[in-house]
């Protein structure tokens, strides 16, 4: 990333190779719309050059950087009034437990994402349906917890609980995995 | 569940800042706990960050169009504006007094970025200052947090103490008067126990007077037969004197025969008054079921029944009162005669004679 933050844009080609897959995937799990997705992912790769001083290597590793970021503009862009109007009434979300296990297969792409992703597959497969439900709606859904309470219809201290224990869970049991 | 303020905590509302799932105040509210979080706190708050960008990854990976990243490097590489320096040169003819332009405008920007790079590192000196300011407050902050928890544990630890030691101050009053309780029921345990000494002496004393009683009882009975004894020996005796003072009476003797051959008797009769006296010598005393049954027999008449007697001891001074003989003497022969018969007498002699004897 230094690279990046000197003006090489061939260091930028080479992130692109890495994380293209799994962002697009991300973006397209929360938007359910390919053209509106790679418009989204554009921009993420945009802002990551024009803004890449922003990026503190001391303050978190490039993946949490450039997938936060991700997130972060779908998010912007599920929340805006007139994507709300188009997309709300169909906003069906898979559940991310369900995916099928990591099929990685740009051979740029790095071999740890995909035993990443399959520790976290795992780990979600052993929270409580209720639990990864509610996590699943507030991270691909990008709702509040409000939001998540109307819509599902359970009392929002229920919400909070469910998406505190699902967390905590979530992230003993990768603390265990990666232990193991 | 339904109390929304108790799911506020440090780990709630990171999770839900995390997830970017919090309203406006919860938000601001968490970023003022993370001001002051704790190094443990610190800690979880990054191992849940870590957490929801690893969720990234459970979505499965999905391939953009080829096109997209000819779009995007086309607009970077494409002289896309950056903020910070530009990628490939540019390369054109340019007339010469853009140069000259271009040159003085450089030497205006060098100059004053000079001025401006000197405010800024006092700038940055400045910063830096309140930055180690800053860091040194919240280092005497954490600190006297540190100080403020143990002072905290103490007390708990102290309360704690105090409690237990509350418990046992209760405990012990409670075994005080369980043994209080206990000595009073021993004490009157023991004066039960002194009430039934006291009476068991009364007791022994009641009987013994029981006892005494009983023998000056059995003395009275004893007084009372011999009384009786001495009254019934009177009486005949009373009536021997009677008979013996009887202006005519006559004697019979009887001598012994083969059951009893040194016994005697004699029959004392007042034939007037028609009362007689019996006594017996030296014959033994009838079995148990037996009587000894005087006759009259006048002349050639069957025998007459004078009564039956017993007694327990043979003697020579036996005298008994004749009650039946309400008979007149014969003018010409009395005889008298003792047999042996069944308990209480036959109507005529079938026992052994032992006695006989005639009216001279």
């Amino acid at each position: 990333m230094n690279r990046v933050q000197n003006g090489d844009a061939k260091a930028l080609r080479q992130i692109y190779g890495s994380y293209k897959s799994i962002l697009f995937g991300l973006i397209v799990s929360m938007l359910k719309d390919r053209e509106e997705a790679e418009d989204c992912l554009q921009e993420v790769f945009t802002q990551l050059w024009e803004k890449a001083d922003r990026f503190d290597a001391s303050k978190g590793n490039l993946y949490s950087f450039i997938v936060t970021m991700a997130r972060n503009k779908a998010i912007d862009r599920i929340r805006s009034r007139a994507y709300k109007d188009s997309k709300q009434e169909d906003h069906t979300i898979s559940d991310f437990s369900l995916t099928p296990e990591s099929d990685f297969n740009n051979p740029e792409e790095d071999l740890e994402l995909s035993e990443r992703a399959n520790l976290v597959r795992s780990a979600l497969k052993k929270l409580n349906s209720k639990e990864r439900e509610v996590l699943k709606v507030a991270y691909y859904g990008g709702m509040s917890q409000t939001e998540i309470s109307e819509k599902m219809e359970i009392p929002l201290g229920t919400v909070k609980y469910r998406m505190r224990q699902g967390m905590i869970k979530l992230k003993d049991f990768l603390k265990q995995d990666i232990t193991e | 569940m339904s109390d929304n303020s108790s799911h506020n905590d440090f780990e709630s509302l990171a999770v839900g800042y995390l997830l970017d799932a919090l309203t406006e105040e919860e938000r601001l509210q968490f970023e003022k706990m993370l001001e002051n979080a704790t190094q443990e706190q610190l800690k979880v708050y990054r191992e849940l960050s870590h957490t929801v960008d690893e969720l990234a990854l459970a979505s499965g990976p999905e391939s953009p169009s080829e096109e997209l990243e000819d779009r995007i490097f086309d607009k970077i590489e494409g002289g896309g504006s950056r903020d910070k320096g530009s990628g490939s040169g540019m390369a054109s003819i340019i007339p010469l007094w853009t140069y000259q332009l271009a040159a003085a405008l450089l030497l205006v920007g060098v100059i004053g970025f000079a001025i401006y790079n000197t405010g800024v590192q006092e700038d940055l000196d400045r910063q830096q200052m309140v930055i180690s300011e800053l860091e040194q407050e919240i280092e005497s902050r954490d600190q006297l947090q540190g100080e403020l928890r143990e002072r905290e544990q103490k007390i708990a630890q102290l309360q704690s103490e105090l409690e237990e030691m509350e418990r046992v101050e209760d405990n012990l009053r409670e075994k005080e008067a369980l043994v209080a309780q206990l000595e009073n029921q021993l004490d009157q345990q023991e004066q039960l126990q002194q009430e039934i000494r006291e009476q068991e002496n009364l007791v022994a004393q009641l009987q013994d007077e029981l006892d005494r009683k009983q023998n000056i009882e059995e003395d009275l009975q004893q007084r009372d037969v011999l009384i009786t004894e001495l009254r019934d020996d009177l009486e005949r005796k009373e009536q021997l004197l009677n008979v013996i003072a009887a202006r005519e009476v006559k004697l019979v003797i009887m001598g012994g025969l083969d059951p009893s051959p040194d016994g005697y008797g004699k029959v004392l009769w007042d034939s007037e008054q028609r009362q007689a006296v019996l006594q017996l010598a030296n014959i033994p005393a009838p079995p148990e079921d037996k009587d000894y049954q005087l006759w009259l027999i006048k002349g050639e008449q069957d025998p007459i029944s004078a009564g039956v007697f017993n007694f327990e001891q043979p003697s020579t001074d036996l005298f008994f009162k004749v009650e039946n003989l309400d008979e007149s003497p014969s003018e010409q022969e009395n005889n008298f005669a003792v047999t042996l018969e069944p308990k209480g007498g036959m109507p005529q002699p079938t026992g052994d004679m032992f006695l006989f004897g005639q009216q001279n």
